[in-house]
């Protein structure tokens, strides 16, 4: 059974499962109404109470919507932080913190690491496998975007080729990210530094913007792209190349006049070969490969104890909330005892009765929860915006099935117990219903 | 005991696992399941997780030990139906392992398969793995196959229990 089970895709587990969990109030609701046709009572009920209605309506929607938009946020959250280092398939630093590396290099977190010497990039920038060793420079900003010098095929391949203008082809040429104040044609003076603590006057040399990048949906989307060559020689670094050497802009880069750099993002030519490069550009204290992606997965692990809490806490938040609907119900039912009271009086059966008071108490609960889906992605939504204006990283929440899971499962329970004060209100002496 | 792979290997016994010299303390058997080697190959610390589902993922540390690029291909085992090389990516936000069809290992390099990296992954199982059971599979490298007997260790474990012991 396991193995079948194990055999059918992601889809159809999540499909069964949702399934199996709407299954018994669905049941419920069959065996409940089955015979009867009490859906004009019950909208005679719900137009009669109907601000109570509208209120209880509305304590569900904010009740699942909020367990929703949790978990919605976290997995957009997630998915925005995957998607912006999916561009980063490995990258070779000096042996230090990965996690340190990750965060300079893929969402552009400054940070003072050793620096990788001109033999190592033209060891990685020659191997047979490479297509794309992008050494990165950082250190300068201008009005907070991060200036990142690197290579010219880095910056087509971070963009999918996605340039307005064209590619840099001075020293003092850049390239903005989608987000960056400038305009084409606009020149700038780079600040030493980050923030604060940026040095305005460190610098003279002025910066042209002539090109800017389609939207990636990361922190790349707030920098000024700039030829390495650039970063190097405002900082009085020689530029790479040979005094003597033809004038040009990256590689090949001659090993005696490469400055050093922080890290190279390094492309292999087929996902196979990204591994083998790792297992030869890890060295003792020489060099560290790693794969940002296997460190965000390292690091969602470690998160994932705090994802476990969220959703053990949406989930006794949802066990309260059920009580809270059950012992709603009951109040309820009392608002129109004496309606009930009148009906079995008159003759109704006990099981129309019960009908009409579970077919209510689920058209509220239903109604509820459909706008809780409502309200739990319109709240995800809200959260993402501030995520991204805060952080660059591009967050899309979309209901998943775990938010479905979530609220048949809530459904299921709270239409099960909708059956109690069904049966209460049948327990209750028809006399003293009348009275009421 | 570094002598017994070279005699082993004089002999042309080139898919012949042996065993390490330096754990004085174990039996034979054990250090089998700690370290194979042939041809310029060595594959230390084969181990899979504990469960009962009908795949697995098999970790290990090979070394290329020889002079040319090694190149693995793939593996094979009479307790599952398939075996194949995969690759961890993360996809959405997902953790998934994609089927990568050989790796190379230039030569005095090693490559790790663990968690979250590359991996021997096992298909069609049909019995449950324990914490403390064996699974025989086969790493088939263009030098030839090399026999392996894989630790099942802990369902949780993210390493074998003797990583960075000396062998």
């Amino acid at each position: 059974m396991s193995s079948l089970w194990a055999s059918l895709s992601a889809t159809w587990q999540d499909s069964l499962i949702a399934l199996a969990l709407v299954l018994p109030g669905l049941i419920i609701g069959a065996l409940t109404i089955r015979g009867f046709a009490p859906w004009a009572l019950v909208r005679a009920l719900l137009w009669r109470f109907r601000w109570p209605n509208v209120m209880f309506v509305l304590l569900i929607a904010a009740s699942v919507g909020m367990g929703i938009g949790l978990i919605a946020q976290e997995r957009g959250l997630r998915k925005g932080t995957a998607a912006a280092a999916d561009k980063f398939d490995m990258i070779v630093a000096a042996p230090g913190s990965e996690m340190t590396l990750m965060l300079a290099s893929v969402y552009l977190q400054p940070s003072d690491v050793p620096l990788l010497k001109g033999q190592i990039y033209n060891e990685i920038a020659n191997h047979d496998r490479v297509t794309i060793a992008a050494p990165l420079a950082f250190g300068d900003s201008f009005g907070g975007a991060p200036i990142i010098g690197t290579i010219a095929d880095f910056a087509r391949y971070l963009s999918d080729d996605q340039i307005e203008g064209r590619m840099w082809q001075d020293t003092f040429e850049a390239i903005a990210g989608a987000y960056v104040p400038l305009d084409i044609g606009d020149s700038f003076v780079p600040s030493h530094g980050f923030g604060d603590t940026a040095e305005d006057d460190a610098h003279g040399d002025q910066i042209t913007v002539v090109g800017r990048m389609a939207p990636t949906g990361s922190p790349w989307d707030r920098a000024i792209m700039v030829p390495v060559e650039s970063v190097w020689a405002v900082h009085g670094l020689a530029n790479g190349h040979a005094p003597d050497a033809p004038v040009q802009l990256g590689p090949p880069y001659d090993a005696a006049y490469f400055p050093g750099t922080p890290a190279i993002v390094v492309k292999a030519d087929e996902l196979w070969a990204t591994y083998s490069l790792r297992s030869e550009f890890t060295r003792d204290a020489e060099t560290m490969a790693f794969f940002p992606g296997t460190v965000l997965a390292e690091l969602y692990a470690v998160m994932g104890d705090v994802r476990q809490a969220m959703s053990l806490m949406t989930l006794v938040t949802q066990v309260l909330v059920a009580t809270s609907v059950l012992v709603g119900m009951f109040i309820l039912t009392r608002l129109f005892r004496r309606q009930m009271s009148l009906l079995r009086a008159l003759g109704a059966p006990g099981r129309f009765v019960l009908s009409v008071v579970w077919s209510y108490a689920a058209m509220l609960l239903v109604s509820g929860a459909v706008l809780g889906l409502g309200v739990g992605l319109g709240a995800a939504h809200a959260l993402s915006r501030i995520v991204t204006a805060r952080t660059d990283i591009l967050v899309v929440p979309q209901i998943g099935w775990t938010e479905v899971h979530l609220l048949l499962g809530f459904l299921s329970v709270t239409l099960l117990l909708s059956l109690l004060p069904a049966l209460a209100v049948l327990r209750r002496p028809i006399v003293d219903g009348l009275r009421a | 005991m570094r002598l017994i792979p070279a005699l082993l290997l004089s002999l042309g016994l080139a898919t012949t696992a042996i065993a390490d010299d330096t754990h004085d303390d174990h039996d034979h058997d054990e250090q089998d399941t700690h370290l194979a080697v042939m041809d310029g190959v060595e594959v230390l610390h084969p181990w899979t997780n504990a469960g009962t589902g009908p795949m697995t993922l098999i970790f290990a540390e090979v070394e290329n030990t020889g002079d040319t690029a090694l190149t693995l291909l793939g593996a094979e085992s009479d307790d599952a139906t398939s075996a194949e090389l995969v690759g961890f990516m993360l996809k959405d936000g997902s953790e998934n392992y994609q089927v990568i069809p050989m790796l190379e290992i230039a030569p005095g390099r090693e490559l790790d398969l663990a968690p979250r990296g590359v991996a021997i992954r096992l298909n069609g199982l049909s019995t449950p793995r324990t914490e403390g059971d064996e699974i025989e599979i086969h790493l088939l490298t263009d030098r030839g196959e090399l026999a392996l007997r894989v630790a099942v260790e802990a369902e949780d474990a993210m390493k074998h229990s003797h990583a960075g012991h000396a062998h």
